[in-house]
């Protein structure tokens, strides 16, 4: 009961900031909705950048990984760092040309450099998908953390209805402002809970961190190595998927577009949190080595579940740590999941509605995307709680398509010769290449990333298929290659 | 657009830091600090490698950014 009444408290509470957050702001602004005015403070951006890329994922994936793959979840950290770090150099840039241009896309930023309508439109498709997909993974973390630390007082449904529909209510109505301001909340309580439980866990089932990694080392002793015989992840892999984090991270376009909230200067300030970001996960990830020897890997549906699973069963019922898990997974997954909403209803409206019909008035715009929030939140909610093969084959090709915009972004800063042409066939063969080895294929050459093979073809293509088609006006490369 | 009031800019040696944490904390650098002993702080040497880059990467951002716009409040 206690742990109800807490994830309740948070709730009403990350409820009552996110709609406070747009008080006294112009309802009817798409730069106020999609960009907060380009004027969010540095603490805000902090933890909105922070929240944002602290999902689910690392409250419930991450251990699981630690749990089941050893060593391979030492990504998690490293991927964190450097797939912000780019952004000192990148926001900077993005943020002058949006600000002179009135950008609030990434699709309108690489539609405009390449003079391409249809570019614009296929990013912010590929976009929507992709968020659609990421969303339900959020969700799913949601649902699955309400009726496991209330024992199934609160159905699965009802769980993921409850939080999420917190969400939608506050994106659609403060949009990025509701956002940001609600992360403060969520990003503080996770990074709390996080290392309360990773040391307490550690502590309680092994006496310390150094007697359960020795431990763990003398049982299996490859098993927290990368790329040796026992290994659980090749040196190939380890370094392909730190790579296409490190290059594509950034192209999501919630993140990418936070270029747009803020200066210079604090989109750097933001930057150098980044690696402290990377150590505060390492304890998250002892909870998933706390579980090794203690947890029968066949005790569990998937690997996800160690967190909630560790608690039930090896903590025995403790009120207050049952209510603090529980509020602090629901903020990681409530405060990714506010800015991937809020940045699907932003593509929706800008890229594909803005794009294919030229004539939308603002006001129109800002309805299109606040009914998209809406739209994308039901569409997420019925798939992750009824589920469609065939559609989530299509979605996770998507998601994996992300990084696939490097080429086109990156080209548009450093390379005069980009065209349009180049960058719409390098995409289409990166996102082929992507889905076959993500999906079709069982295994990839040397056991590179499926996304890192992708950009490589991507890469390719974009340079010579560029070659042989009629660069933009060279004034317009010029503003893109000096920004 | 060149950056306003010709303020010192490092777009190039940032770069270079940025290839160079990758190196440090994949291949091939990260190969030879691949080991589980000695423990350092409780953690594998290999995880505890890993923590001390991104250490290290967050003063090297630091010093980019005093570099570039010196102890000035925000703008």
């Amino acid at each position: 009961m206690f742990a109800l009444g807490a994830m309740l408290v948070y709730l009403a509470l990350a409820f009552a900031l996110g709609l406070l957050a747009g008080r006294k702001r112009s309802f009817w602004s798409v730069s106020e909705y999609a960009v907060a005015d380009r004027g969010l403070g540095f603490i805000v951006v902090w933890f909105m950048m922070g929240g944002t890329v602290f999902s689910a994922f690392a409250f419930l994936g991450g251990p699981g990984m630690a749990f089941s793959e050893g060593a391979a979840a030492y990504f998690v950290p490293a991927y964190l760092a450097l797939g912000i770090l780019p952004w000192y150099v990148l926001g900077p840039k993005v943020g002058r040309i949006g600000a002179r241009k009135n950008f609030v896309t990434l699709g309108e930023f690489v539609g405009d450099r390449y003079r391409s309508r249809a570019l614009t439109v296929l990013i912010g498709v590929i976009s929507v998908l992709a968020f659609i997909q990421y969303l339900t993974l959020q969700i799913k973390g949601m649902a699955f953390i309400f009726s496991i630390l209330t024992e199934g007082a609160i159905p699965y449904w009802f769980g993921a209805l409850l939080a999420y529909g917190i969400v939608v209510v506050y994106v659609a109505s403060s949009g990025v402002r509701g956002a940001a301001w609600s992360d403060v909340l969520q990003g503080a309580l996770m990074l709390i809970v996080a290392w309360a439980v990773g040391f307490y866990l550690v502590y309680t089932l092994h006496g310390g961190p150094s007697d359960m990694f020795s431990a763990i080392a003398s049982e299996r002793p490859d098993f927290l190595t990368i790329g040796r015989d026992g290994s659980p992840m090749s040196s190939m892999a380890f370094f392909t998927v730190i790579a296409v984090s490190a290059l594509g991270f950034l192209m999501w376009p919630h993140l990418f577009t936070k270029s747009y909230t803020t200066t210079e200067k604090r989109i750097k300030l933001t930057t150098l949190a980044f690696p402290l970001f990377g150590i505060f996960l390492v304890p998250v990830l002892f909870v998933g080595f706390a579980g090794i020897g203690v947890v029968a890997p066949d005790a569990l549906g998937s690997s996800d579940e160690l967190l909630p699973y560790l608690i039930t069963n090896e903590l025995g019922a403790s009120g207050w740590l049952y209510g603090l898990i529980g509020a602090g997974s629901l903020a990681a997954a409530m405060s990714s999941s506010d800015a991937i909403t809020h940045g699907g209803s932003v593509s929706f409206g800008r890229d594909i509605c803005g794009a294919l019909m030229p004539g939308l008035s603002e006001r129109a715009q800002i309805w299109i995307m606040r009914l998209a929030v809406v739209g994308i939140g039901a569409a997420a909610y019925w798939l992750s709680i009824f589920g469609a093969a065939g559609i989530i084959a299509l979605l996770v090709g998507a998601y994996g398509s992300i990084a696939q915009f490097v080429p086109a972004v990156y080209g548009a800063l450093i390379w005069k010769r980009g065209t349009a042409a180049g960058a719409i066939s390098g995409l289409v063969v990166g996102i082929g290449v992507n889905y076959y080895y993500q999906i079709v294929a069982d295994a990839t050459p040397w056991d590179m990333n499926a996304g890192f093979i992708g950009l490589l073809c991507n890469i390719a293509v974009f340079v010579l298929v560029s070659r042989f088609t009629s660069p933009v006006d060279d004034a317009l490369a010029e503003e893109y290659r000096r920004a | 657009m060149k950056p306003s009031h010709g303020r010192r800019n490092a777009t190039r040696a940032y770069i270079v830091f940025l290839i160079a944490a990758l190196t440090l904390m994949t291949v091939p650098v990260f190969t030879f600090a691949d080991r589980v002993e000695p423990l350092v702080l409780g953690l594998p040497f290999n995880l505890f490698w890993i923590v001390l880059v991104e250490a290290g990467a967050f003063l090297a951002v630091l010093g980019f950014y005093l570099f570039e716009h010196g102890r000035g409040g925000d703008s």
